[in-house]
Protein backbone atom coordinates (compact mmCIF):
# COMPACT_ATOMS: atom_id res chain seq x y z
CA UNK A 1 0.00 0.00 0.00
CA UNK A 2 1.64 3.17 -1.01
CA UNK A 3 1.30 5.87 1.61
CA UNK A 4 1.37 9.66 0.48
CA UNK A 5 1.44 11.01 4.06
CA UNK A 6 2.15 9.10 7.64
CA UNK A 7 2.40 11.16 10.79
CA UNK A 8 3.90 9.72 13.83
CA UNK A 9 2.53 10.64 17.27
CA UNK A 10 2.35 14.37 15.97
CA UNK A 11 1.97 16.98 18.45
CA UNK A 12 1.93 20.51 18.46
CA UNK A 13 2.47 22.47 21.62
CA UNK A 14 1.57 26.29 22.56
CA UNK A 15 2.77 26.57 25.98
CA UNK A 16 0.91 24.41 28.18
CA UNK A 17 -1.75 24.16 25.21
CA UNK A 18 -1.83 21.01 22.81
CA UNK A 19 -2.96 22.04 19.52
CA UNK A 20 -2.22 18.74 18.37
CA UNK A 21 -1.69 15.75 20.22
CA UNK A 22 -0.36 12.41 19.13
CA UNK A 23 -1.50 12.44 15.74
CA UNK A 24 -0.78 9.56 14.07
CA UNK A 25 -2.62 9.14 10.62
CA UNK A 26 -1.83 7.71 7.20
CA UNK A 27 -3.25 8.82 3.61
CA UNK A 28 -3.23 6.34 1.13
CA UNK A 29 -2.28 7.43 -2.54
CA UNK A 30 -5.74 8.76 -4.42
CA UNK A 31 -7.46 8.88 -1.59
CA UNK A 32 -9.67 11.88 -0.41
CA UNK A 33 -9.39 12.19 2.80
CA UNK A 34 -11.90 14.39 5.02
CA UNK A 35 -10.81 15.90 8.09
CA UNK A 36 -13.88 16.83 10.40
CA UNK A 37 -13.45 18.74 13.93
CA UNK A 38 -15.00 21.60 15.28
CA UNK A 39 -13.57 25.04 15.11
CA UNK A 40 -10.55 25.05 17.35
CA UNK A 41 -10.12 21.41 17.37
CA UNK A 42 -6.75 21.97 15.48
CA UNK A 43 -7.44 20.69 11.62
CA UNK A 44 -5.45 23.97 10.50
CA UNK A 45 -2.68 23.65 12.89
CA UNK A 46 -2.20 20.19 11.81
CA UNK A 47 -2.57 20.95 7.82
CA UNK A 48 0.60 23.51 8.83
CA UNK A 49 2.38 20.93 10.34
CA UNK A 50 2.29 18.95 7.52
CA UNK A 51 2.83 21.57 5.10
CA UNK A 52 5.60 23.13 7.28
CA UNK A 53 4.06 26.41 7.75
CA UNK A 54 4.32 25.00 11.47
CA UNK A 55 6.88 23.18 13.15
CA UNK A 56 6.25 19.69 15.74
CA UNK A 57 6.81 19.58 18.98
CA UNK A 58 7.07 16.17 18.95
CA UNK A 59 6.44 13.46 16.38
CA UNK A 60 7.05 12.97 12.86
CA UNK A 61 6.58 13.64 8.89
CA UNK A 62 6.51 11.02 6.17
CA UNK A 63 5.45 12.36 2.88
CA UNK A 64 5.73 10.33 -0.48
CA UNK A 65 7.04 7.13 1.25
CA UNK A 66 9.96 8.91 3.23
CA UNK A 67 11.14 11.25 0.67
CA UNK A 68 13.11 14.36 2.17
CA UNK A 69 10.27 16.35 3.33
CA UNK A 70 11.28 19.71 1.61
CA UNK A 71 11.80 18.46 -2.06
CA UNK A 72 8.71 15.93 -0.82
CA UNK A 73 6.45 19.59 -0.34
CA UNK A 74 7.12 20.37 -4.34
CA UNK A 75 4.81 17.85 -4.99
CA UNK A 76 2.06 19.17 -3.13
CA UNK A 77 -0.45 22.10 -3.47
CA UNK A 78 -2.41 23.74 -0.46
CA UNK A 79 -5.08 26.07 0.46
CA UNK A 80 -4.43 27.03 3.84
CA UNK A 81 -7.07 28.64 6.12
CA UNK A 82 -7.79 31.98 3.78
CA UNK A 83 -6.52 33.02 0.34
CA UNK A 84 -3.06 33.92 0.11
CA UNK A 85 -2.99 36.29 -2.77
CA UNK A 86 -1.44 39.83 -3.90
CA UNK A 87 -4.43 41.47 -4.15
CA UNK A 88 -2.60 44.77 -6.04
CA UNK A 89 -2.12 41.99 -8.99
CA UNK A 90 -4.59 40.34 -11.59
CA UNK A 91 -5.77 36.62 -11.14
CA UNK A 92 -3.50 35.43 -14.15
CA UNK A 93 -0.07 37.74 -12.16
CA UNK A 94 -0.84 35.95 -9.47
CA UNK A 95 -1.01 32.40 -11.08
CA UNK A 96 2.16 33.72 -13.16
CA UNK A 97 4.23 34.72 -9.55
CA UNK A 98 3.58 31.50 -8.15
CA UNK A 99 4.20 29.52 -11.53
CA UNK A 100 8.03 30.59 -11.22
CA UNK A 101 8.00 28.58 -8.10
CA UNK A 102 6.02 25.40 -9.16
CA UNK A 103 8.03 25.45 -12.91
CA UNK A 104 4.90 25.74 -14.99
CA UNK A 105 4.22 26.76 -18.25
CA UNK A 106 2.77 30.03 -19.19
CA UNK A 107 0.40 28.76 -21.36
CA UNK A 108 -1.12 26.54 -18.49
CA UNK A 109 -2.35 29.48 -16.49
CA UNK A 110 -5.28 30.44 -18.57
CA UNK A 111 -6.40 26.93 -18.38
CA UNK A 112 -6.22 26.88 -14.78
CA UNK A 113 -7.73 29.96 -14.57
CA UNK A 114 -10.82 28.48 -16.75
CA UNK A 115 -10.67 25.19 -14.52
CA UNK A 116 -11.92 27.49 -11.23
CA UNK A 117 -14.08 29.63 -13.07
CA UNK A 118 -12.19 32.80 -13.47
CA UNK A 119 -11.35 32.55 -16.43
CA UNK A 120 -13.11 35.73 -18.01
CA UNK A 121 -11.93 37.94 -14.95
CA UNK A 122 -8.25 37.32 -15.42
CA UNK A 123 -6.94 40.47 -15.84
CA UNK A 124 -9.14 41.97 -12.90
CA UNK A 125 -7.34 42.67 -9.68
CA UNK A 126 -7.10 39.77 -7.09
CA UNK A 127 -8.22 42.77 -4.69
CA UNK A 128 -11.52 43.80 -6.07
CA UNK A 129 -12.55 39.73 -6.50
CA UNK A 130 -15.53 38.36 -4.00
CA UNK A 131 -14.50 35.80 -1.50
CA UNK A 132 -15.96 33.15 -3.44
CA UNK A 133 -13.49 34.55 -6.26
CA UNK A 134 -10.58 34.79 -4.39
CA UNK A 135 -11.09 31.21 -2.84
CA UNK A 136 -10.86 29.81 -6.70
CA UNK A 137 -8.16 31.93 -7.28
CA UNK A 138 -6.12 29.99 -4.42
CA UNK A 139 -7.26 26.66 -5.48
CA UNK A 140 -5.82 27.69 -8.90
CA UNK A 141 -2.58 28.34 -6.85
CA UNK A 142 -2.40 25.52 -5.53
CA UNK A 143 -3.05 23.35 -8.51
CA UNK A 144 -0.59 25.13 -10.42
CA UNK A 145 2.78 22.43 -10.76
CA UNK A 146 0.24 19.46 -11.06
CA UNK A 147 0.78 18.39 -7.83
CA UNK A 148 0.35 14.64 -6.55
CA UNK A 149 -1.47 15.96 -2.85
CA UNK A 150 -3.22 18.82 -2.60
CA UNK A 151 -3.78 19.86 1.02
CA UNK A 152 -6.92 22.41 1.41
CA UNK A 153 -8.27 24.28 4.44
CA UNK A 154 -11.78 24.81 3.90
CA UNK A 155 -11.77 25.38 -0.07
CA UNK A 156 -15.38 25.71 -0.62
CA UNK A 157 -16.00 29.00 2.26
CA UNK A 158 -17.51 31.55 0.41
CA UNK A 159 -18.35 29.83 -2.70
CA UNK A 160 -22.09 29.71 -3.90
CA UNK A 161 -23.65 26.68 -4.90
CA UNK A 162 -22.81 26.80 -8.60
CA UNK A 163 -18.86 27.45 -7.18
CA UNK A 164 -18.96 24.94 -4.07
CA UNK A 165 -20.29 22.38 -7.03
CA UNK A 166 -17.57 23.34 -9.74
CA UNK A 167 -15.28 22.89 -7.45
CA UNK A 168 -16.28 19.12 -6.17
CA UNK A 169 -16.24 18.58 -10.14
CA UNK A 170 -12.71 19.38 -10.09
CA UNK A 171 -11.54 17.94 -6.78
CA UNK A 172 -13.36 14.58 -8.56
CA UNK A 173 -11.76 15.11 -11.82
CA UNK A 174 -8.48 15.64 -10.52
CA UNK A 175 -8.69 12.65 -8.24
CA UNK A 176 -10.09 10.21 -10.85
CA UNK A 177 -8.43 10.92 -13.76
CA UNK A 178 -5.01 12.56 -12.41
CA UNK A 179 -5.21 10.13 -9.20
CA UNK A 180 -4.23 13.49 -6.78
CA UNK A 181 -4.41 12.63 -3.41
CA UNK A 182 -6.63 15.02 -1.23
CA UNK A 183 -6.50 16.27 2.63
CA UNK A 184 -9.10 18.44 2.89
CA UNK A 185 -11.15 20.36 5.84
CA UNK A 186 -14.78 21.44 5.23
CA UNK A 187 -17.64 22.57 8.19
CA UNK A 188 -19.73 21.32 5.06
CA UNK A 189 -19.92 17.60 6.01
CA UNK A 190 -22.76 16.98 3.44
CA UNK A 191 -20.45 18.56 0.53
CA UNK A 192 -17.54 16.46 2.32
CA UNK A 193 -19.60 13.33 2.41
CA UNK A 194 -20.04 13.79 -1.67
CA UNK A 195 -16.14 13.46 -2.24
CA UNK A 196 -14.59 12.18 0.70
CA UNK A 197 -13.27 8.15 0.64
CA UNK A 198 -11.77 8.19 3.85
CA UNK A 199 -12.65 10.64 7.40
CA UNK A 200 -10.40 11.90 9.87
CA UNK A 201 -12.27 12.87 12.80
CA UNK A 202 -10.03 15.49 15.68
CA UNK A 203 -11.72 16.96 19.03
CA UNK A 204 -9.14 18.59 20.71
CA UNK A 205 -6.25 17.80 19.15
CA UNK A 206 -6.63 14.12 19.08
CA UNK A 207 -7.57 12.08 15.80
CA UNK A 208 -10.46 10.63 18.03
CA UNK A 209 -11.48 8.16 14.65
CA UNK A 210 -10.12 7.25 10.68
CA UNK A 211 -13.05 5.61 9.23
CA UNK A 212 -13.83 4.73 5.44
CA UNK A 213 -16.94 6.12 3.42
CA UNK A 214 -18.00 2.53 3.26
CA UNK A 215 -17.41 2.02 7.13
CA UNK A 216 -18.83 5.13 7.98
CA UNK A 217 -21.83 4.42 5.75
CA UNK A 218 -22.26 0.95 7.79
CA UNK A 219 -21.76 2.94 11.13
CA UNK A 220 -24.74 5.23 10.30
CA UNK A 221 -27.51 2.65 9.36
CA UNK A 222 -28.70 3.31 12.15
CA UNK A 223 -32.25 1.19 12.91
CA UNK A 224 -35.19 -0.63 11.29
CA UNK A 225 -38.50 1.56 11.33
CA UNK A 226 -41.23 -1.09 11.15
CA UNK A 227 -44.27 -0.22 10.44
CA UNK A 228 -47.27 -2.94 11.16
CA UNK A 229 -50.58 -3.43 12.07
CA UNK A 230 -50.14 -5.24 15.36
CA UNK A 231 -47.20 -3.83 16.97
CA UNK A 232 -47.74 -5.03 20.52
CA UNK A 233 -47.30 -8.55 18.54
CA UNK A 234 -44.56 -7.55 16.15
CA UNK A 235 -42.24 -6.33 19.74
CA UNK A 236 -42.61 -9.91 21.00
CA UNK A 237 -41.67 -11.86 18.05
CA UNK A 238 -38.73 -9.80 17.21
CA UNK A 239 -37.80 -10.04 21.05
CA UNK A 240 -37.27 -13.62 20.39
CA UNK A 241 -34.53 -12.71 17.97
CA UNK A 242 -32.74 -10.00 19.86
CA UNK A 243 -32.24 -8.44 23.26
CA UNK A 244 -34.82 -6.58 24.61
CA UNK A 245 -33.06 -3.08 24.63
CA UNK A 246 -32.58 -3.19 20.78
CA UNK A 247 -36.73 -2.78 20.51
CA UNK A 248 -38.30 0.32 20.74
CA UNK A 249 -41.98 1.83 20.06
CA UNK A 250 -43.41 4.90 19.64
CA UNK A 251 -45.40 6.71 16.75
CA UNK A 252 -47.27 3.69 16.08
CA UNK A 253 -44.02 2.32 14.86
CA UNK A 254 -41.21 -0.11 16.16
CA UNK A 255 -37.24 1.02 15.61
CA UNK A 256 -35.65 -2.13 15.94
CA UNK A 257 -31.52 -1.53 16.49
CA UNK A 258 -30.15 -4.35 15.82
CA UNK A 259 -30.32 -7.14 12.77
CA UNK A 260 -30.78 -4.43 10.52
CA UNK A 261 -28.75 -6.21 8.03
CA UNK A 262 -31.60 -8.59 8.39
CA UNK A 263 -34.54 -6.88 7.04
CA UNK A 264 -35.90 -9.67 4.84
CA UNK A 265 -35.76 -12.57 7.63
CA UNK A 266 -37.52 -10.05 9.80
CA UNK A 267 -40.32 -9.40 7.01
CA UNK A 268 -40.79 -12.83 6.03
CA UNK A 269 -41.17 -13.79 10.38
CA UNK A 270 -43.88 -11.22 10.76
CA UNK A 271 -45.70 -11.94 7.21
CA UNK A 272 -45.55 -16.00 8.40
CA UNK A 273 -47.22 -14.63 11.76
CA UNK A 274 -49.92 -13.29 10.16
CA UNK A 275 -49.06 -9.44 10.40
CA UNK A 276 -49.37 -7.09 7.84
CA UNK A 277 -46.18 -5.12 7.63
CA UNK A 278 -46.86 -1.69 5.66
CA UNK A 279 -42.87 -0.24 5.82
CA UNK A 280 -39.81 -1.79 6.78
CA UNK A 281 -37.25 0.73 6.10
CA UNK A 282 -33.17 0.93 6.83
CA UNK A 283 -33.20 4.61 8.58
CA UNK A 284 -29.43 6.12 8.84
CA UNK A 285 -27.80 8.90 10.85
CA UNK A 286 -26.61 11.53 8.49
CA UNK A 287 -22.81 12.34 8.95
CA UNK A 288 -23.61 15.52 10.87
CA UNK A 289 -25.55 13.26 13.53
CA UNK A 290 -22.71 10.62 13.61
CA UNK A 291 -19.95 13.34 13.54
CA UNK A 292 -21.95 15.44 16.70
CA UNK A 293 -22.08 12.06 18.33
CA UNK A 294 -18.66 11.34 18.19
CA UNK A 295 -17.83 15.06 19.67
CA UNK A 296 -19.71 14.28 22.44
CA UNK A 297 -22.85 16.70 22.07
CA UNK B 1 16.96 28.56 -4.57
CA UNK B 2 17.01 29.72 -7.85
CA UNK B 3 13.71 29.66 -8.94
CA UNK B 4 13.13 31.11 -5.64
CA UNK B 5 15.38 34.39 -6.70
CA UNK B 6 13.58 34.83 -10.14
CA UNK B 7 10.10 34.99 -8.16
CA UNK B 8 11.97 37.63 -6.15
CA UNK B 9 12.97 39.81 -8.86
CA UNK B 10 9.74 38.93 -10.65
CA UNK B 11 8.06 40.89 -8.25
CA UNK B 12 10.75 43.37 -8.00
CA UNK B 13 10.35 44.43 -11.33
CA UNK B 14 6.61 44.98 -11.03
CA UNK B 15 6.69 46.19 -7.81
CA UNK B 16 5.01 49.74 -8.58
CA UNK B 17 6.18 51.22 -4.81
CA UNK B 18 9.64 50.44 -6.23
CA UNK B 19 9.36 52.86 -9.40
CA UNK B 20 7.43 55.42 -7.46
CA UNK B 21 10.32 55.27 -4.48
CA UNK B 22 12.71 55.68 -7.44
CA UNK B 23 11.02 58.40 -9.41
CA UNK B 24 10.59 60.55 -5.73
CA UNK B 25 14.10 59.62 -4.94
CA UNK B 26 15.43 61.09 -8.24
CA UNK B 27 12.59 64.41 -8.41
CA UNK B 28 14.00 65.35 -4.99
CA UNK B 29 17.61 64.97 -6.42
CA UNK B 30 16.93 67.43 -8.78
CA UNK B 31 14.48 69.81 -6.54
CA UNK B 32 17.72 70.19 -3.74
CA UNK B 33 19.84 71.11 -6.72
CA UNK B 34 17.25 73.45 -7.49
CA UNK B 35 16.66 74.87 -4.83
CA UNK B 36 20.76 75.23 -3.85
CA UNK B 37 20.69 76.77 -7.36
CA UNK B 38 17.96 79.15 -6.50
CA UNK B 39 19.53 79.91 -2.97
CA UNK B 40 22.74 80.99 -4.43
CA UNK B 41 21.34 82.65 -7.54
CA UNK B 42 22.22 86.00 -6.37
CA UNK B 43 25.81 85.51 -5.40
CA UNK B 44 28.18 86.42 -7.22
CA UNK B 45 30.48 83.45 -6.57
CA UNK B 46 29.18 79.75 -5.97
CA UNK B 47 29.97 77.84 -2.61
CA UNK B 48 33.62 75.50 -3.80
CA UNK B 49 30.98 72.58 -2.84
CA UNK B 50 28.68 72.94 -5.67
CA UNK B 51 29.74 71.45 -8.73
CA UNK B 52 29.05 67.89 -10.28
CA UNK B 53 32.04 65.91 -8.45
CA UNK B 54 31.16 66.74 -5.04
CA UNK B 55 27.28 66.84 -5.57
CA UNK B 56 27.50 62.62 -6.82
CA UNK B 57 29.85 62.78 -3.57
CA UNK B 58 27.08 64.06 -1.26
CA UNK B 59 24.25 62.36 -2.84
CA UNK B 60 24.17 59.15 -0.91
CA UNK B 61 25.21 59.96 2.24
CA UNK B 62 22.06 62.35 2.62
CA UNK B 63 18.87 61.33 4.31
CA UNK B 64 16.56 60.94 1.06
CA UNK B 65 18.28 57.97 -0.29
CA UNK B 66 17.96 56.56 3.39
CA UNK B 67 14.14 57.86 3.72
CA UNK B 68 13.21 56.11 0.51
CA UNK B 69 14.85 52.85 1.59
CA UNK B 70 12.76 53.38 4.60
CA UNK B 71 10.17 53.17 2.96
CA UNK B 72 10.53 50.74 0.32
CA UNK B 73 11.82 47.78 1.67
CA UNK B 74 8.92 47.03 4.18
CA UNK B 75 6.69 47.65 1.27
CA UNK B 76 8.41 44.87 -0.43
CA UNK B 77 9.17 42.48 2.38
CA UNK B 78 6.46 42.96 4.06
CA UNK B 79 3.93 42.18 1.18
CA UNK B 80 4.40 38.43 1.44
CA UNK B 81 3.83 38.63 5.37
CA UNK B 82 0.48 40.67 5.63
CA UNK B 83 -1.13 39.00 2.56
CA UNK B 84 -0.10 35.66 3.69
CA UNK B 85 1.52 35.27 0.32
CA UNK B 86 4.81 33.61 2.05
CA UNK B 87 2.77 30.31 3.35
CA UNK B 88 2.08 29.61 -0.61
CA UNK B 89 6.00 29.31 -0.69
CA UNK B 90 7.27 27.83 2.41
CA UNK B 91 4.20 25.02 1.85
CA UNK B 92 6.00 24.64 -1.70
CA UNK B 93 8.99 23.30 -0.03
CA UNK B 94 11.27 26.31 0.13
CA UNK B 95 13.27 26.17 3.26
CA UNK B 96 13.26 29.69 5.63
CA UNK B 97 16.57 30.00 5.11
CA UNK B 98 16.34 30.01 0.74
CA UNK B 99 13.46 32.27 1.51
CA UNK B 100 15.23 34.69 3.97
CA UNK B 101 18.69 34.74 1.87
CA UNK B 102 16.62 35.39 -1.67
CA UNK B 103 14.18 38.18 -0.31
CA UNK B 104 17.74 39.95 0.98
CA UNK B 105 19.19 39.23 -2.12
CA UNK B 106 16.43 41.03 -3.87
CA UNK B 107 16.79 43.94 -1.34
CA UNK B 108 20.41 44.48 -1.84
CA UNK B 109 20.06 44.74 -5.91
CA UNK B 110 17.17 46.52 -5.44
CA UNK B 111 19.51 48.99 -3.13
CA UNK B 112 22.44 48.87 -5.59
CA UNK B 113 19.85 49.78 -8.52
CA UNK B 114 18.82 52.58 -6.21
CA UNK B 115 21.83 53.81 -5.00
CA UNK B 116 23.93 53.76 -8.63
CA UNK B 117 20.87 55.97 -10.04
CA UNK B 118 20.98 57.89 -7.39
CA UNK B 119 24.88 58.96 -7.83
CA UNK B 120 24.01 59.02 -11.92
CA UNK B 121 21.09 61.43 -11.34
CA UNK B 122 23.36 63.44 -8.94
CA UNK B 123 26.10 63.86 -10.92
CA UNK B 124 24.38 65.16 -14.37
CA UNK B 125 22.32 66.75 -11.96
CA UNK B 126 25.79 68.87 -10.89
CA UNK B 127 26.67 68.69 -14.24
CA UNK B 128 23.45 70.61 -15.36
CA UNK B 129 23.39 73.45 -13.25
CA UNK B 130 27.10 74.10 -12.02
CA UNK B 131 29.77 72.05 -14.05
CA UNK B 132 32.55 69.79 -13.37
CA UNK B 133 34.38 72.29 -11.17
CA UNK B 134 37.83 72.31 -9.92
CA UNK B 135 37.97 68.82 -8.43
CA UNK B 136 38.83 65.82 -10.92
CA UNK B 137 37.49 62.12 -10.67
CA UNK B 138 39.89 59.65 -9.45
CA UNK B 139 40.23 56.82 -8.27
CA UNK B 140 39.77 57.60 -4.89
CA UNK B 141 36.18 58.64 -5.51
CA UNK B 142 35.77 55.45 -7.00
CA UNK B 143 36.82 54.15 -3.73
CA UNK B 144 34.62 56.25 -1.68
CA UNK B 145 31.86 55.83 -3.93
CA UNK B 146 32.17 51.92 -3.73
CA UNK B 147 32.28 52.13 0.20
CA UNK B 148 29.33 54.66 0.51
CA UNK B 149 27.46 51.85 -2.04
CA UNK B 150 28.46 49.37 1.05
CA UNK B 151 27.21 51.57 3.58
CA UNK B 152 23.94 51.67 1.61
CA UNK B 153 23.41 48.08 1.52
CA UNK B 154 24.63 48.04 5.20
CA UNK B 155 21.88 50.59 6.17
CA UNK B 156 19.15 48.29 3.47
CA UNK B 157 19.64 44.69 5.30
CA UNK B 158 19.25 46.96 8.85
CA UNK B 159 15.98 47.98 7.29
CA UNK B 160 15.35 44.35 6.01
CA UNK B 161 16.28 42.71 9.44
CA UNK B 162 13.41 45.14 10.89
CA UNK B 163 10.86 44.33 8.33
CA UNK B 164 11.43 40.74 8.37
CA UNK B 165 11.22 41.01 12.07
CA UNK B 166 8.10 42.73 12.65
CA UNK B 167 5.85 41.75 9.41
CA UNK B 168 3.92 44.71 9.38
CA UNK B 169 4.06 47.08 6.77
CA UNK B 170 3.43 50.64 8.86
CA UNK B 171 5.04 49.35 11.70
CA UNK B 172 8.27 48.50 10.28
CA UNK B 173 8.35 51.58 7.66
CA UNK B 174 7.65 53.93 11.33
CA UNK B 175 10.74 51.92 13.11
CA UNK B 176 12.83 52.25 9.38
CA UNK B 177 12.26 56.00 9.68
CA UNK B 178 12.54 56.75 13.72
CA UNK B 179 15.18 54.12 14.72
CA UNK B 180 18.22 55.35 13.11
CA UNK B 181 17.32 59.04 13.99
CA UNK B 182 16.49 57.60 17.88
CA UNK B 183 20.09 55.29 17.87
CA UNK B 184 21.73 58.82 16.32
CA UNK B 185 20.90 60.52 19.00
CA UNK B 186 21.12 58.34 21.90
CA UNK B 187 24.55 57.34 21.17
CA UNK B 188 25.49 60.95 20.80
CA UNK B 189 23.90 61.25 24.39
CA UNK B 190 25.85 58.43 25.36
CA UNK B 191 29.08 59.35 24.10
CA UNK B 192 28.18 63.01 26.04
CA UNK B 193 27.59 60.94 29.20
CA UNK B 194 30.93 58.57 29.27
CA UNK B 195 33.19 61.70 28.50
CA UNK B 196 35.01 59.04 26.56
CA UNK B 197 37.80 60.48 24.52
CA UNK B 198 39.62 57.39 22.84
CA UNK B 199 36.41 56.04 21.13
CA UNK B 200 33.14 57.71 20.47
CA UNK B 201 30.13 55.16 20.01
CA UNK B 202 28.08 57.44 17.83
CA UNK B 203 31.63 57.62 15.53
CA UNK B 204 30.24 53.51 14.94
CA UNK B 205 26.37 54.68 14.12
CA UNK B 206 26.23 53.22 10.49
CA UNK B 207 25.12 56.75 9.45
CA UNK B 208 28.14 57.98 10.69
CA UNK B 209 29.72 55.87 8.47
CA UNK B 210 28.27 56.86 5.83
CA UNK B 211 27.98 60.81 6.80
CA UNK B 212 32.30 60.47 7.33
CA UNK B 213 32.00 59.60 3.50
CA UNK B 214 30.31 62.65 2.07
CA UNK B 215 33.10 64.62 0.49
CA UNK B 216 35.40 63.56 -2.15
CA UNK B 217 38.56 63.94 -0.10
CA UNK B 218 38.33 60.77 2.77
CA UNK B 219 41.35 59.77 4.75
CA UNK B 220 42.64 56.19 3.84
CA UNK B 221 41.56 55.84 7.91
CA UNK B 222 38.12 57.12 7.92
CA UNK B 223 37.65 54.98 4.38
CA UNK B 224 39.00 51.96 5.88
CA UNK B 225 37.11 52.28 9.68
CA UNK B 226 33.58 52.51 7.41
CA UNK B 227 34.13 49.86 5.36
CA UNK B 228 34.29 48.19 8.31
CA UNK B 229 31.51 49.81 10.33
CA UNK B 230 29.30 48.76 7.17
CA UNK B 231 30.16 45.47 6.77
CA UNK B 232 30.05 44.73 10.81
CA UNK B 233 26.76 45.82 10.27
CA UNK B 234 26.03 43.67 7.41
CA UNK B 235 26.64 40.59 9.06
CA UNK B 236 25.39 41.45 12.67
CA UNK B 237 21.90 42.62 10.95
CA UNK B 238 21.62 39.92 8.95
CA UNK B 239 22.33 37.06 11.29
CA UNK B 240 20.37 38.83 13.64
CA UNK B 241 17.57 38.89 11.85
CA UNK B 242 17.82 34.72 10.84
CA UNK B 243 18.68 34.13 14.30
CA UNK B 244 15.22 36.16 14.76
CA UNK B 245 13.45 34.25 12.54
CA UNK B 246 14.36 31.41 11.84
CA UNK B 247 11.60 29.56 13.26
CA UNK B 248 8.95 31.52 12.93
CA UNK B 249 5.37 29.92 11.85
CA UNK B 250 2.77 31.35 9.10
Amino acid sequence: MEYILRTKNLTKQFGEKFAVRGVSMQIRKGEIYGFIGKNGAGKTTLMRLILGAAMPTDGSIELFGGEDENSARHRIGALLEYPCIYKNCSALENLRRFAILTGNDTDELEDILELVGLGKVGNKKAGQFSLGMKQRLAIGIALLGHPEFLVLDEPINGLDPAGIKEIRDVILALNQKKGVTFLISSHLLDELSKIVTTYGIIKDGVLIEQITAPELQAKCRHHLKIAADDIPKTAALLECLTDKRYIKVGDGCLYLYDLIDKSDRINRLLVNHGIRVSELAVQTASLEEYFLERMGK
Amino acid sequence: MGKLLHFEFHKLIRQKSFYICLAVLLGMLVVSAETSQLIYADSETLPPTLNALDNLMSSVSGSVLKMILGVFIPLFVCEDFVSGTIRNVITRGYTRLEIFFSKLIAVLCACVIMTVLCMAVAYLVGLIFWGTGEGSFTGEQVKILLCQLLVTLAISSLFYAISTVLQKTGGAIAVCLVLPMVLGIILTLADTALAEKEIQLSGYWIESAGAALSSADVAADELKKSLLTALAYLAVTTAGSWFLIRKREY
